[in-house]
């Protein structure tokens, strides 16, 4: 008995007709099953005829037990080798021609003896039970085989969508399964965002749906039933569609052309994989809900903490100037004159603050959105760090050492943008640092192709694992000293990539935080001028 | 904005009239010639650039132009436009008299009694001999050197564009071929002041230009 253990190919399943559909590829495959029918019955009485001659001729007529057993064995072998029919009609002519030449009177049918009739009974009984038995036993190695090949195919299909790492990867292979597993094309359609069936995956090549297609999609999607060619509904389609059914309701179908001349129903193996392929595409598409919801809250939880954050940031400064002033409305007349300054003071103060952290917001909403302009030229560092010191020092009384190169090259900036960085970086160090602390601004060519500016400053410094998160909208390390929305750093960030520069931070040595930028330098730079010319006119 | 400051502006002595769009503020130009104007560049119906030269056409009064931090460029063409001065939305009012100071007194200026001796710290100019001299040191500058810092002192205390100094110095020709400014300017500063990086008086007034600074205002 072969027991085919290969997964079949190009087998239409469905079809459990005879032999002649059945193209089992086993090990060895016997030429005889694929006899027809009359052929093998023949072939069958033939066996059995034929063996008369030897057994007349080797063994004589009188040895009519051995006879009896090379007789079997024919049938046996024609059992096994052409089936059921052939071994039946086998065994009965063998019963014949036995009865004819081996029992007495010899050459006639006449069964004197109820020996004979033993003889004769038992053999022809023997026989058919042989045959019985071996077709029983094909039967169930057909079946197993059977089995054996549909738990190949739910295997694959299992593997195949575990696999898969999107919707289009999973019913790309699935169709791909279906197609192996059923010979007919598959394809899997899905619902687009227009709610039409407009995401086909197919196992290879493309073709829009008719109209009597669609309809049989859409029938077999909501009243889940098969629909399409071969079936009372929509007949005219040119494929059979498949619900694909999962727990929450239909998530697609399957379209099937079977090949021509195969049955259009869909087997059970098609249907429990397709089944399968429903249960699959829910739970990926409920895995990417899952996801995309809780990136949603997660978005949602973000900017709502942000907002608030940033509403009170900017209304604690609103808040002042609204009792500031009222306070000038209300008792302004019988404030003393240091009391009225002091209110204006505050004010002023407060109206100041308040439109450095719009301005922050604006610049990293710009940022952000990519609309920040650079507007690059010639510009001297010397006279961006100029302007730098001016402000802070006008403003913080703090006292800032600079290191500046006196024969720096000229750089292709944006001078404001830049002088923001700086300012950034600088009240940032600031608000770190204790007053007796000195300030530092270092710049350095690093060889020919970019300059090195360090803020550095020698107050608290922050751990080692920050050094990357400061740079983080919203980022406030430690208490909000002196107000500030943790944009600053952002901002500078985001300058400085605009110019194709890199900024971080690092510890300084003997503590403290130092914070650098690069900006590229140009080799076509106008030059520093050297010496001077003499004035024309000269008289001293 | 203008109630806020015509207080402060009348108790120094100044009379302020305004008027709400640019069209009316042409029609009180013309009207009542005033020393000074102050224009506003975010004008609900015209462009406040477009008025500056049809201001400066009817009048030689400096204007002085206020705008919102992010206008930059609108800066830099109302003064190549014709306007002396800028402020910045939102100034004090220290800021609006100093500049309004400044303005005036350039205004003196025109005409033929230009002053000709511009000083500045322990610095002095002469713009007629062509020298600058600290103290009783004279300073060498090349000629171009001394065409910037004679331009720079003829609006002292004002701020003039880079564009300006490009044309004074160079021609027409050179425009917006700002590096060249940078290297003098640079130049400059390293025979003037004490600290290039922190200067008293060639103050650079970012994306605009240079203002010599005269007075400590």
């Amino acid at each position: 008995m072969n027991v085919a253990s290969s997964i079949e190919k190009d087998r239409p399943v469905g079809t459990e007709g005879g032999p002649a559909d059945m193209i089992i590829k086993t090990a060895k495959e016997p030429w005889t099953s694929r006899l027809s029918a009359p052929i093998a019955a023949l072939l069958g009485v033939v066996m059995a005829v034929t063996v008369t001659v030897p057994a007349v001729v080797m063994l004589g007529r009188e040895d009519v037990a051995n006879v009896a057993i090379l007789y079997l064995f024919t049938i046996a072998v024609v059992s096994i080798r052409l089936g059921y029919r052939p071994s039946i009609l086998a065994a009965v002519t063998s019963a014949i021609c036995f009865d004819y030449f081996f029992l007495v009177p010899y050459h006639s049918l006449v069964i004197n003896h109820v020996r004979q009739l033993v003889t004769f009974g038992g053999m022809l009984g023997t026989a058919i039970f042989i045959s019985t038995l071996n077709e029983k036993l094909r039967k169930q190695a057909r079946a197993a085989r059977h089995s054996e090949r549909r738990i190949e195919h739910q295997y694959t299909l299992v593997k195949a969508l575990s696999d898969a790492q999107s919707i289009e990867a999973l019913c790309t292979s699935a169709a791909r399964q279906l197609e192996l597993a059923s010979g007919a094309r598959a394809d899997i359609l899905l619902r687009g965002d227009g709610d039409k069936f407009d995401h086909a995956f197919r196992a290879g090549g493309t073709s829009a749906l008719a109209v009597e297609d669609l309809a049989a999609a859409e029938w077999a999607s909501t009243r889940l039933e098969v629909a399409g060619l071969g079936t009372r509904n929509f007949p005219g389609a040119a494929a059979t569609y498949l619900p694909l059914g999962a727990a929450r309701g239909c998530v697609g179908v399957v379209a099937l052309r079977p090949r021509a001349g195969t049955s259009t129903r869909p087997s059970s193996l098609t249907v429990s994989m397709a089944r399968q392929i429903a249960m699959a595409i829910e739970r990926t598409l409920l895995s990417d809900e899952t996801r995309t919801a809780q990136l949603d809250a997660e978005t949602e939880r973000i900017r709502s903490a942000v907002l608030s954050s940033v509403s009170h940031d900017l209304r604690a400064p609103l808040a002042v100037i609204a009792s500031a002033s009222s306070t000038l409305v209300e008792h302004g007349d019988r404030l003393p004159g240091s009391g009225r300054d002091e209110m204006a003071r505050i004010i002023h103060d407060e109206a100041r603050r308040l439109n450095e952290l719009l301005k922050s917001l604006l610049d990293v909403t710009r940022l952000q959105s990519g609309s920040l302009h650079v507007n690059r030229d010639w510009e001297s560092l010397e006279e961006v760090i100029g302007s730098v010191l001016g402000r802070i020092e006008n403003r913080a009384g703090r006292h800032l050492l600079t290191s500046v190169p006196s024969d720096l090259p000229l750089l292709r900036i944006d001078a404001i943008l830049i002088e923001q960085v700086l300012l950034n970086l600088v009240d940032n160090a600031i608000k770190h640092s204790a007053s007796d602390y000195p300030i530092e601004i270092e710049i350095a060519a690093r060889g020919v192709e970019s300059v090195v500016v360090s803020v550095i400053d020698h107050g608290a410094g922050i751990h080692p694992t920050e050094m990357t998160r400061i740079f983080d909208k919203f980022y406030r390390g430690g208490p909000p000293t002196g107000g500030g929305l943790g944009l600053g750093l952002t901002i500078a960030r985001g300058i400085v990539s605009a110019h194709g520069g890199r900024i971080w931070a690092s510890s300084t040595a003997g503590g403290g935080l130092t914070i650098q930028f690069t900006l590229p330098l140009d080799v076509a730079a106008p030059g520093p001028v050297v010496g001077t010319e003499p004035i024309e006119g000269l008289a001293s | 904005m203008i109630r806020v400051f015509a207080a402060s502006l009348e108790t120094e002595g100044y009379r302020v009239f305004n008027a709400d769009t640019g069209q009316r503020a042409l029609e009180e130009v013309r009207t009542r010639n005033p020393d000074l104007i102050l224009l506003d560049l975010g004008l609900p119906d015209m462009d406040g650039l477009a008025v500056v030269p049809q201001i400066r056409a009817n009048t030689t009064a400096p204007i002085i132009v206020v705008s919102a931090r992010e206008q930059e460029s609108d800066k830099v063409k109302a003064l190549d436009a014709g306007a002396n001065d800028y402020l910045t939305k939102p100034f004090s009012v220290p800021e609006l008299l100093a500049r309004i100071r400044v303005g005036l007194r350039s205004r003196a200026q025109v005409g033929d009694t230009a002053e000709t001796v511009v000083t500045f710290g322990d610095f002095r100019l002469d713009l007629e001999g062509r020298r600058l001299t600290r103290g009783d040191r004279q300073v060498r500058l090349s000629p171009t050197e001394l065409k910037l810092l004679a331009t720079l002192a003829r609006h002292a205390d004002e701020v003039v564009t880079t564009n300006t100094l490009l044309k004074e110095a160079w021609g027409s020709a050179y425009r917006t071929r700002n590096g060249y400014v940078r290297v003098y300017m640079h130049a400059l500063r390293r025979k003037i002041e004490n600290d290039p990086t922190r200067p008293e008086y060639l103050i650079n007034e970012s994306g605009l230009g240079y203002r010599l600074r005269t007075s400590k205002d």
